[in-house]
């Protein structure tokens, strides 16, 4: 699944066994294919060598005549490698990391001769042997270039498992047994080559149970505003015997819900949904986008240039972002509007602009195509990362931190307590949740200053008023799902939030534009509908509004708003707000001394 | 820099042994690794060490809840430990016998005596001494395991051992015991391009090839057998980067750095026995210092003050770490070795595209306008004459730097012909400029593009002394967009900049990044600048930014859509065409199109094996509804004078074999009514097949001639992928004709803005 050839596993080029022979020193018994590491008597290193070491032939040789073996070791293993005379490497060059001394063993060592890698683990056991050691090494030949990330294991269980052998039964040093080693390696070389696994019975107590897991790197940090999106259809695959976190977490994985939001969804606790997540991300199962709002901004990635040429993308792309029944816009058409997405540009105002709305376009799915497509996209979500100008806003801050309840918002369940007012603020009638935030806000219009504590019943009476003002307000498009809103209370604002964030849930069951476009207040309409009839405006010029306090260290451009939005439980519309308050700007876009970076 | 790097460490082999003779620096500590993973402590203790608690069972040991609460609070109990290290830490926890050696595994050499000790080296010293001992082994051990036998010897090493890696280049004296260079030919196990490297980095070693022959020129060495400067990392995290990123990492390592250095010891070791001399005078050193019971660290910093090579090894180090150029003197040579910028990417990226996405030298036409020294992790844009160079410059300020350059290159006592080339870097340097392409600056000192303005850039780019940039307007009506990630919190560079930019009417860099970022795509001057007389000033202010990769310049690209009415028309004529006599027009129009793509010219690009084959198109009337076969084709036009026949005829064979896919295709298109009638772009107008092209001349109609000529020569550039930069230098136009262009055609051109 990872894109490069090189997470295919490597192929095993020879496997031999090496031992400190008591007579000839380091050499190796037994190597299959037989004949490829050259042992001895080169040329080159005759001299250097200071135990005369038989030759891999002689010492194979040997075997054969000696020790009697079945037929089927006679059998030469590998017809298709070519003889003798093409040897891979010297045996005598590398024999003192493969037959290593003391401080070596019982460590995985890989040395590179020329243009292959020897993997081993060499092996001393201490005992009632000639030298009072036993040495030995089972070790694999790979290519120089293969990565052995999953070899490694390997090679290290084949080196304890004899080593328990020989421990319990002599095996190795019996001549009775020691032959089999042969047989053993060639079960080896063939099984892992051919089916990277392989199952090899030593003995009555003792086997070698070997199987070779691909490589994956560890996926990046799983963060709560991440929406995953499945790769595979879950649906398929999921079994009874599953993760009980994993089975719930699956059902919520839509493309929609970003990982906070899943874990309310499915009732699991947020580290273990995020541990879930992760472990998909790392079987590349899913891959993550960011949240869809339509105060979103994105902006093409170079990638456009080949991408945009490419049939699957021309193909896919249409009937994928049309809704139902509508007829499919083409290509030409779609990448123009693509072209159109720019930092600074709100997806709602480039909605306005192209009138997406006439086209028939789910926008969630166009923004999502652009970001996912050939796993890096050609679309890039441009984030905002608000930054606070000066330390100054920082007093008044401290002084407010004695109004709002004292809690300490590093962990989402304090901060869900922290944002009680908001959930009360629910309590009204409410269209849009573009009120719950200007409600919220202008609770503490009432104090005089940042400064005096308000206390809880205060609010509740600047509420009763909001909540009357908002009464007559109120336009004829309800929201449905407002009874349930108010059945509980604190999830209730949590699942909320969620929404707001998430965006339209499912946009093909919108029939008309509205209630989508009251769920999607961060958009400018909304703002001047609200701003501009006889509706008390909500956000009064340079007045102070509350905001956790914790949020203003937050504000170093560090950290971006979805992130933000995540950690404080609130929809970007409240943000926004919140953001004008600490800025103390006047609002619809002038935030003050908060800037808004685009990046 | 190779934030995996440990130590370098120098090893020496006589007929006595080997032995460690310096290292830098002189305590390394390998970072803290655990042996199994560490609950977090937000868990139930009882719930989560669950395996490895099943695994190290032990019987009769109390498993109650004591333990484990115990256990989770001991942070040393999952820290691994390297087996021999345990005495040698400073650290009085005693080893946890919970780590269980796997049943049968040797245990460590020293703790039982030396009773196998029958063909292990004598026994150093203690393990704790600092003389003795390194990562856990005996000095002596790790040298002789760093020196291979000497089949291995002349090619690159590496080795594993559990989390330590070394690489190098051991090298070693002939087998009677002289040193003296390769044959080239003798440069065993390495490919052509190692070859080369070796050539040139020994630079001379072809000089002396001649005096090779007589040895008594070359001075003997008296006991040096062997040596190698091996290069200690940390096996990286195996799980942080995708598969084969570390071994392409190590190489890095190894070519840029490893190789080189040895090259360079190894030539002064063949002609003047250099790197014995300095064994002799470190190692005699060494003695004095540890009989004296002086520390490492102090025999290190005599060897400093004593030695050329400590200190090389020493600034090496420093340079690596701190990821920059790193300036060597050995043996009273100069030399430069640095890594490239980006390395550690290697080790962390977990995505393939995305870092191949900014490894980029390869120019559009697959040539590496780089060369050999900028490998990988340079994320280097590929070097083309409309792109810019911009000078960097050091913590001193620009001019104050590139003063000390100019006073160094005309102060050494250079050759004739150097000081020639030392004052054209400084013409060059002070020619260049951000809002001038490198071909301008090519233009302005008359020089060769090629061969005398791109080594200039290489070589300064090399010293990461000048980057390649998008050119930046002269009167910064540039589009500019954020990058992703920024290199420093920005609060940092806000303060920096309000050092650099203390006057006032320039806002705070916050201010200027906001407004620049939620500019939707509006240029810097409508933006920022806004005034003409502040032009100057943020200029600086641009430079400022882009030399720290704050501001990313877009690209205009430009695709040609065709409508499906524009299709429809022009099918309509055709169809009325055929009816009577409409080879005439066809003709018309092949020579037409094919009079287009000759006259845009200079493009690399433009080939013309599509649409080159005049010679190939002569059809019948009667064969148009007959797909040509290669039969047909009449015979290809008479060769030119000089064009290798050989060569050309696979080539010629791929010509016609794609002629006929696209003669194919062609009659397709003409045929397929369903892929006419839609809407669709234009992939490669460059390689327009008839049918395009046709629709390209419907567009032109009723358009000015002289743009409609315009469109005509570079509508091939409007593929999505030219930028407008190259769409400028490629065909020599000006950007208000290129707007005037885009401006008519509008209705047939989309418009992408991008970064490269």
């Amino acid at each position: 699944m990872a894109s490069d050839g090189n997470s295919f596993l490597p192929r095993l080029q020879s496997v031999f066994y090496a031992r400190f022979d008591e007579l000839r020193g380091p050499e190796i018994a037994y190597q299959v294919p037989e004949g490829l590491i050259a042992s001895s008597a080169g040329p080159i290193s005759g001299a250097a060598s200071p135990i005369p070491s038989g030759s891999s032939r002689a010492s194979s040789m040997a075997f054969t005549s000696s020790d009697r073996p079945e037929p089927r070791i006679r059998v030469a293993p590998q017809k298709n490698h070519p003889p003798s005379n093409r040897t891979l490497l010297n045996f005598d060059d590398i024999s003192k990391y493969i037959i290593a001394q003391s401080p070596l063993c019982g460590r995985l060592v890989t040395c590179t001769a020329g243009i292959y890698k020897v993997l081993g683990f060499p092996v001393e056991l201490l005992g009632k042997y000639q030298r009072n050691y036993l040495r030995f090494n089972v070790c694999f030949v790979f290519g120089a270039s293969a990565d052995l990330s999953c070899y490694e294991p390997v090679v290290r269980k084949v080196n304890r498992v004899l080593t328990a052998c020989e421990e319990e039964s002599s095996f190795l040093s019996s001549p009775e047994t020691s032959f089999k080693i042969h047989a053993i390696l060639e079960q080896l070389y063939e099984d892992l080559n051919s089916y990277s696994e392989t199952s090899i019975p030593i003995d009555n107590f003792n086997s070698i149970e070997l199987k070779i897991f691909p490589f994956y790197p560890n996926p990046p940090p799983v963060e709560d505003w991440m929406v995953p999106v499945a790769l595979i259809n879950f649906d398929n695959i999921i079994e009874q015997n599953w993760d009980l976190t994993m089975a719930k977490v699956c059902q919520y994985i839509d493309g929609i819900n970003h990982v906070a939001r899943i874990a309310h969804l499915a009732g699991c606790d947020v580290i273990l949904t995020r541990q879930a997540i992760s472990h998909l991300l790392y079987y590349q199962v899913i891959m993550t986008i960011d949240i869809f709002q339509y105060a979103n901004m994105y902006t093409l990635r170079k990638s456009i240039q080949w991408l945009a040429d490419e049939t699957h993308v021309k193909e896919e792309c249409g009937p994928y972002v049309s809704k139902e029944g509508r007829t499919i816009p083409d290509w030409p058409m779609l990448l123009h509007l693509y072209s159109r997405m720019r930092p600074g540009k709100t997806i709602f105002e480039w909605m306005q602009e192209h009138d997406i709305r006439s086209l028939g376009i789910d926008v969630r799915r166009l923004a999502s195509f652009g970001v996912i497509k050939a796993r890096i996209g050609f679309l890039r979500r441009v984030h905002r990362w608000p930054i606070l100008l000066d330390d100054e806003i920082q007093q008044p801050t401290e002084s407010k931190l004695a109004t709002l309840p004292p809690s300490p918002f590093g962990r989402k369940r304090a901060t869900s307590l922290t944002v009680t007012p908001l959930v009360s603020s629910s309590m009204r009638p409410r269209r849009r949740t573009s009120e719950a935030s200007p409600a919220y806000a202008t609770v503490n219009t009432h104090s005089t200053s940042g400064t005096v504590s308000l206390p809880p019943r205060a609010a509740e009476a600047s509420l009763g008023t909001l909540r009357s003002r908002a009464g007559q307000l109120s336009p004829p498009t309800v929201r449905v799902r407002e009874s349930r809103r108010h059945s509980t209370v604190a999830p209730a604002s949590l699942f909320e939030i969620a929404q707001a964030l998430g965006g339209p849930s499912e946009p093909r069951l919108q029939h008309t534009m509205r209630p989508r476009l009251s769920r999607s207040p961060s958009s400018p309409a909304i703002k001047t509908q609200t701003n501009g009839g006889a509706a008390p405006a909500p956000v009064p010029a340079a007045r102070p509004l509350a905001y956790p306090p914790t949020l203003v260290p937050l504000l170093d451009g560090e950290h971006h708003t979805d992130e933000l939005c995540c950690r404080f439980e609130v929809g970007w519309p409240t943000l926004e707000r919140w953001l004008v308050a600490v800025g103390e700007g006047s609002g619809n876009g002038d935030f003050g001394k908060v800037l808004i970076i685009y990046r | 820099m190779a934030e995996t790097l440990l130590a370098i460490v120098l090893v020496t082999s006589s007929a006595n042994g080997s032995s460690l003779i310096c290292r830098w620096p002189p305590s390394p500590q390998a970072s803290l690794r655990l042996a199994r993973p560490r609950p977090s402590a937000s868990y139930d203790p009882d719930q989560y060490d669950n395996p490895w608690r099943s695994a190290n069972f032990q019987e009769g040991a109390p498993n109650d809840g004591r333990t484990l609460a115990h256990r989770t609070h001991d942070e040393w109990e999952y820290i691994w430990q390297r087996p021999h290290a345990a005495r040698d830490r400073s650290l009085s926890f005693s080893r946890s016998t919970s780590r269980s050696t796997p049943s049968g595994r040797a245990s460590p050499a020293k703790d039982g005596g030396a009773i196998y000790d029958l063909d292990d080296p004598p026994a150093g010293a203690p393990l704790h001494d600092e003389y003795g001992a390194l990562f856990g082994y005996a000095a002596e051990f790790l040298a002789g395991l760093l020196l291979p036998k000497r089949a291995l010897c002349h090619q690159k090493f590496a080795l594993a051992v559990d989390d330590l890696f070394f690489v190098g280049h051991p090298v070693c004296a002939d087998a009677d015991g002289t040193w003296r260079f390769k044959q080239e030919k003798d440069v065993r196990g390495r490919g052509a391009r190692k070859r080369r490297m070796s050539a040139e980095d020994t630079s001379s070693s072809t000089e002396f090839d001649s005096a090779q022959e007589d040895n008594s020129l070359l001075p003997t060495s008296s006991w040096l057998q062997t040596f190698h400067v091996a290069f200690v990392h940390e096996v990286p995290d195996l799980s942080s980067s995708a598969s084969g990123n570390i071994g392409r990492y190590f190489d890095v390592v190894y070519q840029q750095v490893a190789f080189t250095l040895t090259a360079v010891l190894f030539q002064e070791q063949v002609l003047s026995n250099f790197v014995e001399k300095e064994c002799d005078v470190l190692s005699a050193l060494k003695d004095d210092f540890a009989s004296k019971s002086r520390t490492y660290e102090e025999y290190m910093n005599e060897a400093l003050l004593v030695s050329s090579i400590a200190p090389a090894m020493k600034t090496l180090y420093e340079s690596i770490k701190s990821r920059s150029l790193a300036h060597l003197t050995i043996h009273n040579l100069p030399l430069e070795l640095q890594l490239p910028p980006h390395l550690d990417a290697l080790l962390h990226s977990t995505d393939d595209e995305e870092f191949a996405e900014h490894d980029e030298v390869e120019s559009r036409d697959g040539v590496n306008t780089w060369g050999r020294d900028f490998g990988i992790a340079w994320r280097l844009p590929a070097l083309e004459p409309w792109k810019s160079l911009l000078l960097l410059s050091g913590p001193d300020g620009p001019s104050r730097e590139w003063m000390d350059v100019y006073a160094a290159i005309r102060g050494t006592n250079v050759r004739e012909e150097d000081k020639l080339l030392a004052e054209q870097l400084i013409k060059f340097l002070e020619t260049v400029d951000v809002s001038l392409s490198l071909m301008d600056v090519a233009s302005l000192l008359d020089w060769d593009l090629e061969s005398q303005v791109y080594p200039i850039v290489r070589w300064l780019v090399h010293h990461r002394r000048a980057k390649i940039v998008d050119m930046v307007h002269r009167g910064l009506k540039t589009v500019f967009a954020l990058p992703y990630e920024m290199e420093a919190p920005l609060k940092d560079l806000a303060k920096e900049f309000r050092q650099a930019f203390p006057d006032p009417s320039i806002p705070s860099l916050p201010q200027l990044l906001a407004t620049v970022s939620g500019a939707s795509s509006n240029h810097f001057y409508a933006t920022v600048v806004k005034a003409k007389d502040r032009v100057p000033m943020f200029h600086d202010v641009v430079l400022w930014m882009l030399q720290r990769d704050m501001l990313i310049t877009l690209h205009l690209r430009v695709r040609i859509v065709v409508p499906a009415a524009l299709k429809a028309r022009v099918r309509r004529r055709w169809e009325e065409l055929r009816e009577n006599g409409w080879h005439t027009e066809e003709d018309a129009f092949r020579t037409h199109g094919h009079k287009a793509r000759t006259d845009s010219g200079g493009s690399g690009r433009d080939f013309g094996l599509f649409d080159a084959p005049v010679w190939y198109t002569r059809r019948g009337p009667g064969s148009q509804n007959s797909s040509t076969s290669i039969g047909e084709v009449i015979e290809p036009p008479i060769l030119e004078e000089g064009i290798e026949l050989d060569e050309e005829i696979e080539e010629e064979a791929e010509a016609v074999a794609e002629a006929e896919a696209a003669s194919h295709r062609e009659h397709n298109e003409a045929d397929d009514e369903g892929d006419d009638a839609e809407t669709s772009i234009l992939a490669d107008p460059g390689r327009a097949t008839s049918v395009q092209r046709r629709w390209l001349q419907a567009m032109s109609e009723g358009k000015d001639e002289l743009v409609a000529r315009r469109f005509d020569q570079i509508n091939q550039y409007f593929d999505g992928t030219c930028t407008d930069d190259e769409i400028l230098f490629r065909a020599e136009i000006s950007r208000r004709q290129l707007r005037e262009v885009l401006h008519v055609y509008e209705d047939y051109l989309q418009t992408f803005l991008h970064p490269s």
